[in-house]
């Protein structure tokens, strides 16, 4: 590239900052512009919620890694792209010869709830958000959170945290409902149970001041609320500039969009998912990690492409730890399962066409990576999908044709 | 940059590089000392794994496109870009797991001794050369060179 090409970057997390470095490995020189509507930078989003943890641990890269990157910051809001520049809320414009879209996710805010916009409502996306609900929690009692997901529960154990009785109230018939089945869902649903009041099949109605009305008409004290029903693709810029959208930023494989010089990687895109061969939106860490190390790549010489992903998540709920990968809680395929519930262990790979589309691990997560490589590499598993809870399963069940390529020198 | 390397023809699996690797991760670094005054909570960063008559012992490959790397939310897990070597900081870590959901080759173990960590192959940094290849009576662990960083 020239010297006077410019790279501009909007948002400044996790997708970010990795297309940062894939560009810096390759390029030390060439203009790099961030423009960040969050004043506070590489905190870790899903630490959010964490009361105990230190600043080491919740700022994933130093400080000095703008500086070090030779990164101009600009503070403000992105509003649109005219024809090659982004146009900014305070009037600015900033001029591009590339344009990486990293704008994440916004939380999704359900309008048909009573109330919904009332002080005492939050959501829990940002560090604002976990520092705003710290200080109204203060002298609170009663909380609910309205969602029991991932975030649900960060939410959940947020508030117990912060000392308040807190209720989850959920619509479906157990947590995790997208990729939990039965079991695993009630093995969960008891340990959320020790912590907080569980309200399963029902949602709320109406949102007051000290209470919520649920949908059976039930009230529950409420001195705060947390809406967690998930989070959806920030598309408020593509919209805005004739970017291609479909439940999130339509990008290929080399994560560039439908107009030209212009790239986006992170919870904003929907981009290949390779279990069901569509694409759609995967709003996960290591997702937008990878996506952004593409985007990085692409912008310059444009030759690394994205594989794809799949949904996978490693949550803690209240001291039990629990990995789902894929597609957890499809009925269609063949169930392998490992249960002992005297230890609240369950395990299960669901495996279709010889190939696992799925798992759940609750209680017991050891080396569930190997399942996740295995559903990455499209692994045919028939031959041994009956030893996968044996006492030997590692590593060595891998094929040696797949096996040996990965540990003889050569480079993964 | 220098790897482990398994060659799986020649394994026996006699366990050896496990105890060596445990006792080059203890305090003392002294077998009997270690296996006295920490046993249960030694946590070793390698696994032997077998099937029939076969068996290796595996740890970090030390992957350029790391999925762990890529998984960690605390940046805990790092790889350096100069030597290749992707390392793991404990004080960062808060034991999510994430890097156990996505390590391929399920060699990230949890240490749950005193606060939750994740833990791995450090190709033992601190003493020079990996004491499991060092310790491998039939060379079926060789530490050299790859091919590429
Ligand atoms: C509470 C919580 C817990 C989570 N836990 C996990 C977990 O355990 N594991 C996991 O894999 N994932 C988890 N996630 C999801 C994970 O945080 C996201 O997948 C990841 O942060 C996505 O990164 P991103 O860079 O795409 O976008 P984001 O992290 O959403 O960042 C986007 C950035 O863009 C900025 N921005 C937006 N619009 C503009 C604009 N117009 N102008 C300028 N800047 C703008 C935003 O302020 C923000 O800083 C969690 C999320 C939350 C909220």
């Amino acid at each position: 590239m020239k010297m006077k090409e410019k790279i501009v970057i909007i948002g400044s997390s996790v997708a970010a900052i990795s297309a940062i470095e894939s560009v810096r490995e390759k390029d030390k020189n060439i203009r790099l512009i961030v423009i960040t509507k969050e004043k506070d930078l590489f905190y870790s989003r899903p630490l959010i919620s964490y009361l105990n943890i230190s600043d080491k641990q919740f700022y994933y890269r130093d400080k000095n890694f703008y500086k070090k990157n030779n990164i101009e910051l600009i503070f403000d809001s992105a509003i649109s792209v005219e024809n090659d520049f982004v146009v900014l809320r305070s009037g600015k414009k900033i001029k591009y010869s590339k344009l990486l879209i990293a704008v994440g996710g916004k939380p999704i805010i359900p309008s048909n709830i009573s109330g919904i916009t009332g002080k005492n409502v939050f959501t829990l996306t940002t560090k604002d958000d976990a520092d705003n609900i710290k200080k109204f929690c203060k002298n609170q009692k009663h909380a609910v959170v309205i969602g029991c997901g991932m975030i649900g529960i960060k939410a959940a154990e947020f508030l117990k945290n912060l000392g308040l009785q807190v209720a989850i109230v959920e619509l479906a018939a157990q947590p995790f409902a997208s990729v939990l089945d039965d079991k695993s869902g009630k093995i969960v649903a008891d340990e959320i149970k020790k912590h907080a009041k569980l309200i399963l099949n029902n949602s709320v109605y109406e949102i007051k001041e000290n209470q919520c009305i649920l949908k059976n008409g039930e009230k529950i004290p409420a001195d705060i609320v947390i809406c967690a029903i998930g989070v959806a693709p920030n598309l408020d810029i593509a919209k805005k500039s004739q970017i291609k959208t479909n439940r999130g930023i339509v990008v290929d494989e080399f994560m560039r969009t439908s107009r030209k010089n212009i790239y986006a990687a992170g919870d904003c895109t929907e981009a290949l998912d390779i279990l069901s061969g569509k694409k759609m939106p995967i709003p996960i860490w290591p997702v937008a990690f990878r996506q952004g190390s593409v985007a990085g790549s692409s912008m310059l010489v444009g030759n690394v492409k994205y594989a794809g992903g799949f949904v996978r998540n490693s949550v803690d709920v209240f001291g039990l730890p629990l990995i789902t990968l894929g597609l957890s809680n499809d009925k269609s395929g063949e169930e392998i399962v490992f249960s002992d519930e005297k230890s609240k262990v369950y395990k299960k790979v669901t495996v279709k066409d010889g190939k696992i589309i799925g798992a759940i691990f609750v209680g017991d997560i050891s080396r569930a990576g190997i399942f996740t490589g295995m559903i990455k590499d499209g692994i045919d598993v028939s031959n041994f999908k009956n030893e996968i809870f044996s006492e030997n399963f590692g590593y060595i069940y891998v094929p040696k044709e797949f096996r040996s390529k990965e540990v003889t020198p050569i480079e993964i | 940059m220098k790897k482990i390397y398994f060659k799986e023809e020649y394994c026996m699996a006699c366990r050896l590089c496990e105890i060596a690797c445990l006792v080059a991760h203890s305090k003392s670094k002294k077998i009997i000392k270690a296996y006295k005054e920490e046993f249960p909570g030694l946590t070793p960063r390698l696994i032997i794994e077998q099937k029939g008559s076969l068996s290796f012992a595996i740890q970090c490959r030390h992957c350029k496109d790391a999925p762990c790397v890529e998984a960690c939310i605390t940046g805990a897990m790092k790889r350096d870009k100069k030597t290749g070597v992707v390392s793991h900081d404990k004080e960062k870590c808060i034991g999510c797991w994430m890097c156990v959901m996505s390590c391929p080759f399920g060699v990230i173990l949890m240490d749950i001794k005193e606060k939750k960590v994740a833990t791995k192959c450090d190709l033992c940094a601190d003493v020079g050369s990996p004491a499991c290849v060092d310790a491998c009576p039939n060379e079926a662990l060789v530490y050299k060179e790859s091919e590429k960083v």
